[in-house]
């Protein structure tokens, strides 16, 4: 049944097929099996994701760099997202010197995670970001930037001798303290970037769990009498799409939550206590 | 927008109705099945195809519970969907970086210098147009200021001019009514003298044609009339 949570999650989590309605199933043809990769779901979304973003931004970069105005929507709109990532986000978080050698990092991530969460919002797709494999390499490729950036800056040990904020302390007490805080900084950094990934994980995935359960109750109601079961569709199908326009600012609202910490994390590291 | 919501949220609960009954008849049919599959176990009377269908049954269940129990964790770990996460991010921000970040650095940036280019060519201009109007403004409160002395000069000349006229007029006319009034008066004179020796000659002649002949009185008025009608035919005098 529907209300189960297996089933539930099915709806919810990465598969090798696609579901679609009267109980079609689309199976990915396993491509990569030989090399020992099983293709998902997820993984398909992400590369047409990819694709996409590579469609849309490459012509767009062909039209900045003719000079010409702006012209349509769709380009005064990419490019004031892309002047508010610039201006907005990466600039006051990393410096103004140091923010455009980031940029491109910057505005990858933020549209790749986009697209991500608004196939979520497309019946049938997925939102890959709702996977902790995604979320997790997103945040992975966050850390690794931000430690290259920090070590290309400071050198390999000045990077993590300033983990530790300078202190003023008797030998004694910082041979003891200082380590301690290292130690203590260091499983920081580790968390924060691992947090970043959980707290796209759980939004996106919670958005779209409630969702499914909150259409899975018209499932449970269809043993009842059909004004019991009419009423909760409605009930369910009004609370689904009202649910969606809050999963649809979701995801505006996670990539942008993502982007900035991303680039306050760079930020912190090329510019230590 | 909402309205496409709602047809998708109807998409949504649609499919998950088509789901269930599939979902069960499946169950169903999958327990059918395997139990037909007892029964011509049974049937062939062959205790080996019926303990390995119990053991199939047995570990499609447990197979079923480990599944559903995986796919219940939100925070189940795909390391090849991360790996792939990973290659395709690193392509797509190389390919982006190359094509499209790059070009549109550059042309924001370039649009963003043109832009600052033309705010201070602006500015500039401005402050060009706005020194040209003080110096235009300067010149003319200075032309109004040269205008009005030329007017006022010009009113003064003319005032001077007028009065000077009109005193000359006046001289002028004084002089002529002071020459008038001489040659009145010469010609006055000059008429009376003239009178006196008219009338004296007359007088004479008068005198002499009474001495000629007895005059009646008939005679004196006519005498008279024609003295007088002489008198009146006389040219005047050129005095």
């Amino acid at each position: 049944m529907a209300t189960d949570p297996s089933e539930l999650m099915a709806h919810v989590k990465d598969s090798d097929s696609f579901h679609l309605p009267c109980g079609v199933h689309v199976h990915i043809p396993q491509v990569l099996e030989p090399i020992g990769i099983e293709l998902t779901k997820f993984m398909v979304l992400e590369l047409v994701a990819a694709v996409l973003i590579i469609v849309v931004f490459v012509p767009l970069a062909w039209k900045i760099s003719t000079g010409k105005r702006p012209r349509g929507r769709l380009w005064n709109f990419l490019e004031v997202v892309l002047l508010f990532l610039r201006d907005e986000v990466a600039r006051p978080a990393i410096g103004r010197r140091d923010a455009d050698r980031f940029m491109p990092f910057i505005w990858t991530v933020f549209f790749f995670v986009l697209t991500c969460n608004l196939f979520g919002m497309i019946p049938w797709a997925g939102s890959p970001t709702g996977a902790l494999g995604c979320t997790l390499a997103l945040a992975l490729m966050t850390f690794g930037t931000v430690v290259g950036s920090g070590i290309k800056k400071y050198g390999f040990v000045g990077f993590w001798i300033a983990q530790v904020p300078q202190m003023e302390l008797p030998f004694v007490v910082a041979v003891f303290v200082k380590p301690m805080i290292f130690f203590i900084e260091v499983v920081g950094l580790l968390i924060k970037h691992f947090i970043l990934s959980v707290r796209l994980l759980a939004n996106m995935f919670a958005g779209h769990l409630v969702l499914a359960v909150i259409v899975g109750f018209i499932a449970v109601a269809a043993k009842q009498h059909i004004m019991v079961w009419s009423g909760v569709m409605l009930g369910s199908v009004l609370g689904a799409a009202a649910l969606s326009l809050l999963e649809l600012f979701m995801a505006f609202l996670q990539a942008y939550i993502f982007t900035f910490l991303s680039a306050l994390f760079i930020g912190m590291a090329i510019h230590q206590h | 927008m909402i309205f496409n919501r709602v047809i998708a949220g109807t998409a949504i609960a649609v499919a998950v109705v088509v789901f269930s009954p599939h979902y069960v008849c499946a169950q169903n049919e999958r327990e059918l099945g395997i139990l037909a599959e007892e029964e011509h176990a049974a049937a062939a009377g062959t205790k080996e195809l019926i303990d390995e269908a119990a053991g199939e049954l047995e570990g499609k269940h447990t197979a079923r519970d480990e599944h559903g129990a995986a796919d219940n964790n939100p925070l189940e770990f795909k390391a090849d969907l991360a790996i792939w996460t990973a290659v395709v991010f690193i392509v797509l921000l190389l390919v982006l970086w190359r094509f499209a970040w790059g070009p549109i650095a550059a042309g924001l940036d370039k649009r963003e210098q043109a832009v600052a280019g033309q705010i201070d060519q602006a500015e500039l201009a401005n402050h060009q147009a706005k020194e040209l109007l003080a110096q235009y403004e300067q010149k003319l409160s200075d032309a109004k200021d040269e205008v009005n002395g030329i007017i006022e000069q010009g009113r003064r000349e003319a005032e001077k001019v007028g009065r000077e006229m009109i005193d000359k007029s006046r001289d002028e006319a004084a002089a002529e009514q002071q020459r008038a009034v001489q040659q009145i008066e010469t010609a006055a004179t000059a008429a009376l003298e003239e009178l006196a020796e008219k009338g004296a000659d007359m007088a004479v002649d008068l005198a002499g044609k009474i001495v000629r002949a007895e005059l009646k009185s008939a005679d004196h008025a006519r005498l008279i009339d024609w003295a007088v009608a002489n008198f009146a035919d006389q040219p005047p005098s050129n005095n």
